[in-house]
Formats: C-alpha cells, sequence, structure tokens
C-alpha cells in the first residue's frame, strides 16, 4: 500500500500479465468452471434451435404455405422438428408447436427470442458508484437459459463465484495481516478495506470473461455462421455479414479501452478516498466533535463524495457512447442484411419465415459479439481491481524478512550488536546501539520524546528490520528465525492500546490463546483491571464494542497489558505501558513486574520516575545513541550526567 | 424531523402505505431535483411515443408490405407519397411494389435509430446526473447526523457499519427512488399502451395480458417476505464482514505481536463465508423469483402467438379495422402478426421487468429501513429552542451537582461541584477511569448530565448554542487524533481561516515549531491517516497547538503532556500558562510536576470530588490526597 494512489497507466501487456496471474490464481477451480462452461454450452445450443418453430409458425401456419415447400433446407439439427410437421393441418401444427414450448418453458424457460425467452439472474440494484457494482460482483452467476436448467446452472456458478472470491479475499487478508507494521503507517484503513472488499471480487470477471464468455460466444457464433452458410447459401451477403458482425463490433470496442481503463482506475480511487474522509471522521469523532470541526468535515467528505460521483459519471458515460456505437453499427449490419433478404423474398428465393429466422440469428450475433466486445471492456475495468489485490499480494511481508529456524527452547538472552536504523527519507533514528539483556533482568529505556526508544524496541520482535547491525536471541540472528518464533519469544505492548470487539477474556487471551481463565484473571489482576472487569455487565464475558468504545484509554491500556502479562514469551516489551495510569494503579504494576522478573527479560519504556526506579539497568538514550547506563542510583551520582538531569526536571526544581 | 410513519427494521413492510411513507420520507432530497425529474420522464415519454408509432409504421411497411406482399397502410403511403392505387387500394403487392417499398423501410428505421440511440444515451446520462445529485444529498445528511450523535451513541456505533450504511445504503435509496417510483411509472405505461394496442386488434389477446398480471402479482406476493428476511441476513452478515476487516487493520500491530494472526483469520473465513452463504439463499431465491413469473408470462405470450398465428393463417378481421386501417392493419396477416407480438412482447416485458423491480426492492426496503433509522436519529445534543449565542466569557465556570453516566445506573460523575474562576489553571487529578475526560466532554456538551447543571457565567450551558459554546472551549485529547492532511491544516483544523502566521505562533505555544520547521517540508508535511511517522511527544504538541490557535477563552488540555518527557513538558506548560493569563485552562493529569503549576486541584476518585484546594493545601490537609501523591513520586512531596 506504498501507493494506494497510483494511478499510473498500465498498458495491453501488462494487462496480459495480469490476466495470466488470475487465471494461474483460478486454476485450482478448473472442474467447476468446466462444468460451468459445459452447462453454458449446452443452454447456447437450445437458444440456437429456437429460431425454428417460429419459421415454422410463420411459413406454414401465418403464410400458409404447405409443408416441404420452403425454398431454403432446414440445417439438420433443425430438420426433424420440421420432418414432425409433415401431412399436418395449420391448426395440429400449432398445437403441436405450443405443446414443444411448454415443455421448453419448464425446462429452459424458453421458446422462442426476446421476450420469449428468459435468462435466470439475481443481480441486486446498484448504486451510482463503484461499491454496490462490485457487490454484483461477488455474486456473478447468470444463465443464457432459465426454467430448470436454468436455475441449476444459476446456484451452481452462484457457488463456485462464491469459492473463488472467499478463497482469494483470504489470501488477500491473511497477506494485510503478514505485512511489516511500518507499511501501515502512511497508508489508509479505508483503502484497504476497500481492496479486500471491493477489489477482489474482480476476480470472477477475469475469470468468467476469459475461460466461460469467448468459447460460449465462439461456439454461438459458429453455429450461427455454419447454419447460415448450410441454409442460406442463396445469399452470399447474409454470409458476409455473419463473418463480418463480430470483427466490426469487436473494433469499435477496441478503439475506447484506453480511455475507459484511466476513467475505471480513476473512479476507484475517488471511492476509496470517500470511503477514507468517513472512516476518518467516524473514528475520530470527539476531536472533529470537540474541534466543532463537524462543518469542516462534512465539507471534506461532500466534496471527496462529488468528485467521487463526477468520476464515475465520466466513466459511465463512456460505457453509454460503446453502447450507442455497438448499437448503430449492429442496426447498420441489420438494414444492410435486411435489403437483400427482402428481394430474396421477393423473388421467392427466400420465405417469410427465413426472415425470423435470420432476425433471431443476428440478434444472436449482436448478443454475442457485444459479450465478447464488453468483455474486453470488462477485463479492463476488472484487471484494475486485480492490480490492487496484487500489488498487495506482491509485498514482502514479514516472513520474507526472516528464516525458518526455530529456537529450540525459550529464549533467555537478547543482544543488539551495533544496531543502526535508518528511516526511508533518511532520518538516523538508531545509531550504534549494543545492549544486551537476560531474563531476570529488567531495563528501562529513558530519553526524551523522539530519542529513539520505540524504535529500538520495534526491532525486538523484528517489526524493523536495522538497516545495520543484527539483532539476536539466543545469540541466533533474528532474520534466520520463523517469526512465529520470535513473536511467541517477544511479547509487546503498545503505548496506543488497542481493544477489540470481543470479550474481555479473549482480548486478553490473545497474548496466550492457551490460557486458562485464572491465568486470564491473574493477568488482569496484575495489570490493575480487575476491578473494573468485574464491574462490567458481564465481567470477563464482556463484550466491548469496536475498537473498546465504551472503556476509558486507562482501562483499554491495562487490558493491553494484561494481555502482555498472560503471554508466556521469556521477554516481554512494554512501550510506556503507564502513561495513562495513575501512579496508585502504576505502583501495583510495578510490583507485578517485579514478581515477573525471575521468569522474565523486562524492557520498560518510561517516563515516571517510580517505574524507571524499579530497574535493574537503565539505558539512558539520546538521539538514537545510547548515552548513559546504569541503576538509578549509579546514573544519579554523575552530577552532570544527562540522567541526572532528566530526574530532576521530572519531580520539579524543589527535589533537585 | 417530521414525525413519519416510518420503516424500521422489522416494519419494513412492503404495503402501499409504506410507499406512500418512503415518498414522504425521501421527498426532501428528491424536491431540489423535481424539476429535472419531471423534465426526465416527459423526455422519456415523448420519446417512447415516437419509437413506438415509428416502430408500428416501420412493421407495417417492412413485413406486411415487404415481406408479406400485403398492401399497405394509407398513413405510410401518404407519408411517402406513394401511389394509393398501387400500394393501398389493391389485394397484393407487385413484385415492383414491394421493391419499391424497400427505401421508404430504410428511411424509417434510419430516423427511428436516429431518434432513439442519442435520445437514449442522453436520457440515461441525464438520468444518471439527477440520481447522484439525489444520493449526494442523502450521503451528506447520513455524515451530518452521524457526526451530531452524541458520544453515548458513538460508544455503541461502530464505524465499519456507518460506512457501510453511508455507501450500499444511501445508493439504495437513490435505487429505490428509481425502482420503486420512476421506473415502474415507465414500466406501466408500456404495459398498458401494449394492452390498449392489442385490443384494437383482438380483445381477446388484450384479456390475456391482462389477466396474466394476476399470477405475476401473486408471486410477488408470495416472495416479499422470505426475501427480505434473506436480503436483511446477507446485509447484516457483510456488514460484519466489513467491520472485522475494517479492525484487523487497525490492530493489526497487536494481532502481528500475540501472533493471533491464525485466529483472527479464522474469525475472517467464518464471517466471509457466513456473508457468502447469506447471499448465496438471497440470489437464488431472486433468480427463482423471475424463472416461475416467466413461467406465467410465456404461457400468455405463447398464446398470444399461437392464437394469432391462427387467425392469420385465416385472414380474419382485425377488430378495430377502421382505425387500423390507416397503418395496413385491417386483416390478420404477417403483418399483423408481427405487430400484435411485438406489442404483447412488449408489454409483458414490462411486466417481467416490474416484478424483477418489486423482488430488488425487497433487497432497497432493508437498505431504506436502515437509511432511515439513522436519519431518524435525534441528535441528542440540540440547540434548545430559545437557545442564545453564548456571551463573551467574563467570570468563571461552574459544576454544579453534575451527575452523569453512559448506561442508566452506572454513573459516571456523582455530584461533582467546583468553580474554575478566569486567569486560573485548574487540575483535575485522580485514578484512571474515575470520570476526568467525562468531566470535560459535558463541558463541551458532547453529553448533558444527567442531574445538575454547568454554567458560564452563571448561564446554564444547555440554554446556549452548541456552537458557540464549543467555539469558547478549546481542547486538546488525550489520544493524539491527526487527520491525513498537512501540519498546517491540522493545526488549523478547526480554525480553517487562520493565517500561516496565527498556526506558527500557537506552535510556538506548543513548543512544536523547533521539531515541524525539521520536518522534510515544514508546515506542508503530510501526516498520514495514523500519522505514525511523528512520535506521541510531537502528535501531542500539535494537537496542543491545534487547540491554542482556537484562541477559545476556555482551554482543556486533557493529559495533554503524558507522552511529553519531563523537559519538554515543563516547557509547553510554562509557555501554556503565559499565554493563557486571562484564560481558564482546565488540565487533566498525572504528573506531579504538573499538578504544581495549578491554581486549583480538584481531586476525583470514584465519580466524587474527595478533596478541592491548591496542592499545598492539600499536600497538608487531605489525606486522601497526600497518599495518591506520595505514591506518584515514591516518596513525600
Amino acid at each position: 500500500m506504498s501507493a494506494p494512489h497510483d494511478s499510473r497507466e498500465f498498458g495491453t501487456r501488462e494487462t496480459l500479465w495480469l490476466v495470466v496471474r488470475s487465471l494461474a490464481f483460478v486454476w485450482p477451480y478448473r472442474r467447476l468452471i468446466a462444468v460451468k462452461l459445459g452447462l453454458s454450452f449446452v443452454g447456447v445450443s437450445v437458444i440456437l434451435i429456437l429460431p425454428w418453430p417460429l419459421k415454422i409458425l410463420v411459413d406454414h401456419v401465418v403464410m400458409g404455405m404447405p409443408v416441404g415447400t420452403a425454398p431454403t433446407p432446414y440445417p439438420p439439427y433443425a430438420q426433424p422438428l420440421l420432418d414432425l410437421m409433415v401431412g399436418l393441418t395449420p391448426f395440429q401444427i400449432v398445437w403441436a408447436i405450443v405443446g414443444i414450448s411448454l415443455v421448453g418453458i419448464v425446462l429452459i424457460g424458453a421458446f422462442g427470442q426476446g421476450a420469449a425467452s428468459d435468462r435466470a439472474e439475481g443481480e441486486l440494484a446498484e448504486g451510482l458508484d463503484t461499491a454496490t457494482k462490485s457487490e454484483n460482483l461477488a455474486n456473478v452467476s447468470d444463465s443464457r437459459v432459465s426454467g430448470l436448467l436454468g436455475l441449476y446452472e444459476y446456484r451452481y456458478q452462484l457457488r463456485a463465484t462464491h469459492r473463488i472470491n472467499h478463497d482469494l479475499r483470504s489470501m488477500l487478508y491473511r497477506r494485510l495481516m503478514a505485512l511489516p507494521v511500518t507499511r501501515f503507517a502512511d497508508s489508509s484503513i479505508g483503502d484497504a478495506m476497500y481492496r479486500v472488499m471491493y477489489d477482489t471480487p474482480s476476480i470472477s470477471r477475469v475469470c468468467y470473461d476469459i475461460l466461460v464468455t469467448p468459447l460460449v460466444s465462439v461456439y454461438a457464433m459458429a453455429v450461427v455462421i455454419w447454419t447460415t452458410q448450410y441454409s442460406f447459401s442463396v445469399l452470399p451477403s447474409v454470409i458476409a455479414m455473419a463473418w463480418l458482425a463480430a470483427p466490426m463490433v469487436l473494433v469499435t470496442t477496441l478503439l475506447m479501452t484506453g480511455i475507459t481503463r484511466r476513467r475505471s482506475m480513476a473512479s476507484r480511487q475517488a471511492g476509496a478516498a470517500t470511503t477514507a474522509t468517513v472512516e476518518e471522521g467516524m473514528s475520530n469523532i470527539v476531536a472533529v466533535q470537540s474541534l466543532g470541526a463537524s462543518a469542516r468535515q462534512r465539507e471534506s467528505f461532500e466534496a471527496d463524495s462529488a468528485r467521487s460521483f463526477r468520476r464515475f459519471r465520466g466513466y459511465e458515460l463512456m460505457n453509454l457512447l460503446l453502447g450507442a456505437l455497438q448499437g448503430t453499427v449492429i442496426i447498420g449490419l441489420t438494414f444492410y442484411v435486411f435489403y437483400d433478404v427482402a428481394n430474396a423474398i421477393i423473388d421467392g428465393r427466400m420465405s417469410a419465415g427465413d426472415y425470423a429466422v435470420l432476425y433471431g440469428f443476428f440478434l444472436q450475433i449482436a448478443i454475442t459479439a457485444g459479450a465478447l466486445g464488453a468483455l474486453w471492456f470488462n477485463l479492463q475495468n476488472s484487471v484494475a481491481g486485480m492490480k490492487r489485490v496484487f500489488d498487495v499480494l506482491d509485498m514482502a511481508v514479514d516472513a520474507d524478512h526472516h528464516g525458518v529456524r526455530r529456537l529450540p527452547e525459550p529464549a533467555r538472552r537478547v543482544a543488539l550488536e551495533d544496531v543502526s536504523f535508518r528511516y526511508p527519507d533518511g532520518t538516523l533514528a538508531l545509531d550504534g546501539v549494543r545492549l544486551e539483556g537476560r531474563v531476570g533482568e529488567m531495563i528501562a529505556l529513558v530519553g526524551a520524546t523522539g530519542a529513539g526508544k520505540s524504535t529500538l524496541a520495534y526491532t525486538l520482535p523484528g517489526f524493523i528490520r536495522p538497516t545495520s547491525g543484527r539483532v539476536l536471541l539466543d545469540g541466533v540472528d533474528l532474520t534466520a528465525l520463523d517469526v512465529d518464533c520470535v513473536r511467541e519469544n517477544v511479547a509487546f505492548v503498545f503505548q496506543e492500546p488497542v481493544v477489540f470487539d470481543d470479550t474481555v477474556t479473549n482480548n486478553i487471551r490473545m497474548g496466550n490463546p492457551g490460557g486458562t481463565a485464572e491465568e486470564v484473571a491473574a493477568a488482569a489482576r496484575a495489570a490493575g483491571a480487575l476491578e473494573f472487569v468485574e464491574a462490567l455487565p458481564d465481567g470477563f464475558g464482556t463484550r466491548l464494542g469496536q475498537g473498546g468504545a465504551t472503556l476509558s484509554v486507562g482501562q483499554k491500556q491495562r487490558l493491553a497489558i494484561a494481555r502482555g502479562l498472560v503471554s508466556r514469551a521469556p521477554v516481554l516489551v512494554l512501550d510506556e505501558p503507564t502513561a495513562a495510569l495513575d501512579p496508585e494503579t502504576e505502583n501495583a504494576l510495578v510490583g507485578a513486574l517485579q514478581a515477573e522478573r525471575a521468569r522474565r527479560l523486562l524492557i520498560v519504556i518510561a517516563h515516571r520516575l517510580s517505574t524507571i526506579r524499579s530497574a535493574d539497568r537503565i539505558v539512558f538514550i539520546e538521539a538514537g545513541r545510547i548515552v548513559e547506563t546504569g541503576t538509578h542510583a549509579e546514573l544519579m551520582r554523575h552530577r552532570t550526567g544527562a540522567y541526572r538531569r532528566f530526574v530532576e526536571l521530572q519531580v520539579g526544581e524543589s527535589a533537585a | 424531523m417530521r414525525a413519519a410513519v416510518l420503516p424500521h427494521a422489522g416494519r419494513d413492510q412492503l404495503s402501499a402505505r409504506w410507499v406512500a411513507g418512503v415518498f414522504l420520507r425521501t421527498w426532501p432530497f428528491i424536491r431540489p431535483s423535481g424539476r429535472h425529474l419531471v423534465a426526465y420522464l416527459a423526455a422519456s415519454g415523448v420519446l417512447a411515443l415516437v419509437t413506438a408509432l415509428l416502430s408500428i409504421i416501420l412493421i407495417g411497411i417492412a413485413t406486411s408490405g415487404v415481406l408479406a406482399g400485403k398492401p399497405i397502410g394509407g398513413i405510410a403511403a401518404w407519408l411517402f407519397s406513394l401511389d394509393p392505387a398501387v400500394f393501398v387500394e389493391v389485394d397484393a403487392l407487385t413484385a415492383e411494389a414491394r421493391r419499391a417499398l424497400l427505401w421508404p423501410t430504410l428511411l424509417t428505421a434510419i430516423v427511428l435509430a436516429a431518434v432513439a440511440i442519442p435520445g437514449g444515451l442522453v436520457l440515461s446520462y441525464y438520468a444518471m446526473w439527477i440520481f447522484q445529485q439525489i444520493n449526494q444529498r442523502m450521503r451528506v445528511q447520513l455524515i451530518d447526523r452521524l457526526q451530531a450523535q452524541s458520544l453515548t451513541f458513538h460508544a455503541r456505533a461502530e464505524t465499519g457499519d456507518a460506512i457501510y450504511r453511508v455507501y450500499q445504503d444511501s445508493a439504495m435509496v437513490t435505487a429505490i427512488i428509481r425502482f420503486v417510483f420512476l421506473e415502474p411509472l415507465m414500466f406501466l405505461g408500456r404495459y398498458l399502451v401494449g394492452v390498449a394496442i392489442v385490443a384494437a386488434f383482438q380483445p381477446v389477446l388484450a384479456a390475456v395480458l391482462a389477466f396474466t398480471v394476476l399470477p405475476v402479482l401473486y408471486l410477488g406476493y408470495l416472495f416479499s417476505s422470505r426475501l427480505r428476511t434473506r436480503f436483511r441476513r446477507a446485509r447484516e452478515r457483510n456488514s460484519a464482514l466489513t467491520s472485522w476487516i475494517q479492525e484487523s487493520v487497525l490492530g493489526v500491530r497487536v494481532i502481528k505481536a500475540t501472533g493471533t494472526e491464525p485466529q483472527r483469520l479464522g474469525g475472517f473465513h467464518e464471517r466471509s463465508r457466513k456473508a457468502l452463504d447469506a447471499a448465496f439463499r438471497s440470489r437464488v431465491s431472486l433468480a427463482l423469483l423471475g424463472i416461475l413469473a416467466f413461467g406465467a408470462i410465456g404461457l400468455a405470450i405463447l398464446a398470444v402467438e399461437s392464437l394469432a398465428a391462427l387467425w392469420s393463417h385465416a385472414s380474419a378481421a382485425t377488430f378495430a379495422e377502421g382505425i387500423l386501417l390507416g397503418f395496413g392493419f385491417a386483416v390478420w396477416n404477417f403483418g399483423t402478426f408481427s405487430a400484435v407480438n411485438s406489442r404483447a412482447n412488449d408489454g409483458l416485458g414490462a411486466v417481467r421487468a416490474l416484478i424483477a423491480l418489486w423482488g430488488r426492492a425487497q433487497d432497497m426496503a432493508i437498505g431504506l429501513g436502515r437509511v432511515f433509522e439513522m436519519l431518524d436519529l435525534e441528535p441528542d445534543i440540540e440547540d434548545a429552542a430559545d437557545a442564545v449565542a453564548l456571551p463573551p466569557f467574563q467570570r468563571a465556570v461552574h459544576f454544579e451537582g453534575v451527575t452523569f453516566g453512559y448506561v442508566a445506573d452506572r454513573p459516571v460523575l456523582i455530584d461533582v461541584d467546583f468553580t474554575a474562576p478566569r486567569g486560573t489553571v485548574t487540575a483535575i487529578v485522580g485514578p484512571t477511569g474515575t470520570g476526568k475526560s467525562t468531566l470535560v466532554s459535558l463541558l463541551l456538551r458532547l453529553a448533558d448530565p444527567d442531574r445538575g447543571r454547568i454554567t458560564i457565567d452563571g448561564m446554564d450551558i444547555r440554554g446556549v448554542t452548541v456552537d458557540s459554546l464549543r467555539g469558547r472551549v478549546a481542547i486538546a485529547t488525550q489520544e493524539n487524533i491527526l487527520f491525513s492532511d498537512t501540519v498546517m491544516e491540522n493545526i488549523r483544523y478547526a480554525v480553517p481561516g487562520a493565517s500561516p502566521e496565527t498556526v506558527a505562533d500557537a506552535a510556538r505555544v506548543a513548543c512544536a515549531d523547533g521539531f515541524i520547521e525539521q520536518l522534510s517540508r515544514g508546515y506542508q508535511t503530510p501526516l498520514g491517516e495514523r500519522a505514525t511517522k511523528l512520535s506521541s511527544g510531537q502528535r501531542q504538541r500539535i494537537v496542543i497547538a491545534r487547540a491554542v490557535v482556537k484562541d477559545a477563552p476556555i482551554l482543556i488540555l486533557d493529559e495533554p503532556t503524558a507522552a511529553l518527557d519531563a523537559e519538554t513538558e515543563l516547557r509547553v506548560l510554562a509557555s501554556l500558562k503565559r499565554w493563557g493569563e486571562d484564560r481558564c485552562i482546565f488540565l487533566i493529569t498525572h504528573r506531579l510536576s504538573t499538578i504544581r503549576q495549578a491554581d486549583q486541584v480538584v481531586y476525583l476518585r470514584g465519580g466524587r470530588v474527595l478533596a478541592r484546594g491548591t496542592h499545598d493545601d492539600l499536600i497538608a490537609s487531605a489525606r486522601v490526597y497526600r497518599d495518591f501523591v506520595e505514591a506518584e513520586t515514591g516518596r513525600a512531596a
């Protein structure tokens, strides 16, 4: 998500490459897709027979020609139908066709062209922007026929679509969770959600547009062309038209793809920006309200939303123009054919029923070629979504920077060897840090704001990797270890507490999924959370709501600390755990930490003297370097020491 | 809010009353576009009539004349100045006559295409524009409503859900306006025109068309409640999934640190599967409704087609031959057959489209229920009817017996009483969760006290306008929220018009000017959504600057300095004290060095004020307070 608003254009080659990647993804589902393809072939075949009963009705009932006197031959697949009618009176022919049609209605929901045929589909109404469109995309399924066959095909394809979508969005979600923590620094959360929810459904389009639509379309066109050549050899222009129609529709479509691709990108991005505005406003509602900025936030949303709509209009206008262009081409062709066919009918080389058949066939060609033309168009659209999905899938995740080794037993020792860290913008945050700690120790990292304490702490669980130097767990370089192994050994409590919409127990147990109720309660007690948790309506079973909205910051922080305490990790890092705690709670916590010390290495970032003083070793950091190390008493002996000055300021001048 | 009879989740029955209610409720959003809608409807009607007329003329010439060799109607002959003796008053057309009709046919067809294609394009675009305008109004109003809700509401609502609503559901409202009011009107028009034309040919066929509506309507009735239940479940499940993803992304650091990715993924799988299963059930039901409806409609079309074929075979006279003569349809023949078929298909096609809309409307009904639920929310903090603007701050802020709880019977604050005079710093101290932040949020009217009152210069703040109140109070919050914008915009967030100099001054007061100037682009440096690029101390100072720039007489600093080291904190506080000489400052803090700066200390515990006075007085006289301070420094102060 380094570039959430990447609007770089990509060419045909990249489009094809994205298509290939998408296909590689759907390859495991080839059997599902093959069945869907088979069902589609059956459906289309049935549809191609439908014009012939109408021809019989027109020629032999409406026009009253005796059966067998039509000037053009029936194709072999329709001949049996005609054979049934031999010797029947017009009245009987009507009854025969009604009978056949009734069966058709039940089985395939069709007995003719146009309004006399139905297709199974379950599209829902779409709003006028991309979010609701992708909701339909996630449920892509349809059948060219209806009735029992259509229902079966619809259900089958919908299941297939859902399986593919579920798997892809799971993959993307897993990947998002595995991205390095620093990846989330500048990206917007709305954008990440947009990808999981709205971009992944593009896969279904790519899948069917590439694997099903072309084959079915080519098959339908082949049948139409072959039939035209077989039955209407008297009229070369009709045959020529049958050959030309599809390419002409395709060419008109391809002319416009460049524009639509850009517009689609822009439309999606504007949608993501609007989501981000809403998200920001809602999650920061306290700030928005208390600053009296509701109006401002609203204006910002209004502008984003208007831009999103405008972009979408631009995109839809392209769609409309494309549709109109295709319509014009198709109508032009129909006129041309009509002219020739009419002459042939007047000359008696064809019958009026042939016109009905040809009309049906050209409708078929128009639908099929339209589908093929829209295919490239849709593909541009879907590929834009897939590109954004692949962008995330391609990002290096934590595991890529780690090996597969596991420590045979819980770590006892942590060492930083000349660790330096430089941010991408060039700022040096850590400069040659050397530090060692063993289980049984409590180390306090102390220093001014921005000195690099948190950055140092982040290197321990591998949230960030040193740009030079090494971090060792029991003498093994972190990068050689399996990432899960690292996190099992190093627990981390963040400065800004995060609480999930789950029960209190489950929130705490995240630190140790196997933890018993007693362990959870003990951790809560040690973190000073027991009292308020027990006051909640359902105690430990209380659901906390999203973001733990019902809790104060201090309460959330105590839960976060309990989460760290309940874990069995031998190394526990606490990043300013007590910033939002009152002194009494803090003192209780420091007491609890003393008890933990026996079985852990505690690394605590702290500003408060009461916490700092209880540490075995104080590491004072300034501008990314360790400037002093020692116990509180040792460091206080330096009259001009940096730490001493820090302490004097902390308790006020009078304490100096 | 209007007192409307309206749909809530669970009461979203699609009845005539309901539809009327929806119309009334959405009217304020539609009204500004009313003229456009009327224009759109009129234009669509004209276009539909013109194309229907042209099609009938076209079928008369092309099918009857050219293809079947039957005489054409007088109207067409007159239009193209054809000799009636050759084209109209004959039994059958000669081959030359038929060929001569080819050009009129093509001409009519070209005119038809030239009207229908661009007309359709322009109307589609027009409709899209109109409905986007309506949607925009609705979205903005929804956002407004959400933002106007008190903290009590936001403590319950899920953000993911809110976003989902604004997007999916406001789009649904737009769609429902279109699909429940506009399109049925047009479909109904098409259906009635179809029935009327067919009746002219043969009333029996018109009766068939008319009766087909009954079974289709019955199907619609039968499916309604099932579809609604399923659609509702599908939406709820989808919403739950969205919230899950959002929460995962927000809490990704903790998930990684605790190695609980597999559990989160498991939760995701479960929600995704449930969402898809619900979608499957709802969509298959919708598809089934369409398939069954076609059963009835297909039978009707089949009946019309067969009967028309038989009558054409017998060359029977049409019902209103006098009227139809002009178009060439006095007798049943190929042309008549085609004309009747095309009208019947068009009319029944409209019925089929209507039932499909009906099915989809069930889904939209759910969306509407949810949107109205939100639009119906009374902002729980609203200006009193006789609210006045807060006069300039003169003397003091009083808390008088204030009691408050987010949930009934669980008060967070009990009988809080104290006065904060102008020109003083009041420190509010006490254990975590004791209601310190709640206390100051009441001053901003983010919620109202259950009992007691808060006055400014003796005026109850419930009697003044919220805008004027919040305009007088600036706050720097505990959670350092930055918006994804530049440093400059973040600081002047509450005062968009503030000059760069004012912003720089505020930054100086907050001791933030130093590090800001060292950022790569100074005040123009963009900050990310979570703004993690800055250290918490730096973010905190930007938040303080944001409060300062507002230049309000009352300033609240909610743990303003928790993330600052002692040295920086002293500098910031000293600077703030200078700046705040004639203001009233509230300070929530834990730190002794900060507390010492205050003129008055209010010690809260368990929601009650246990001690009040200067730090030194309290140390001397209040045992509870002394214990508290000793815990802070590890020794007696």
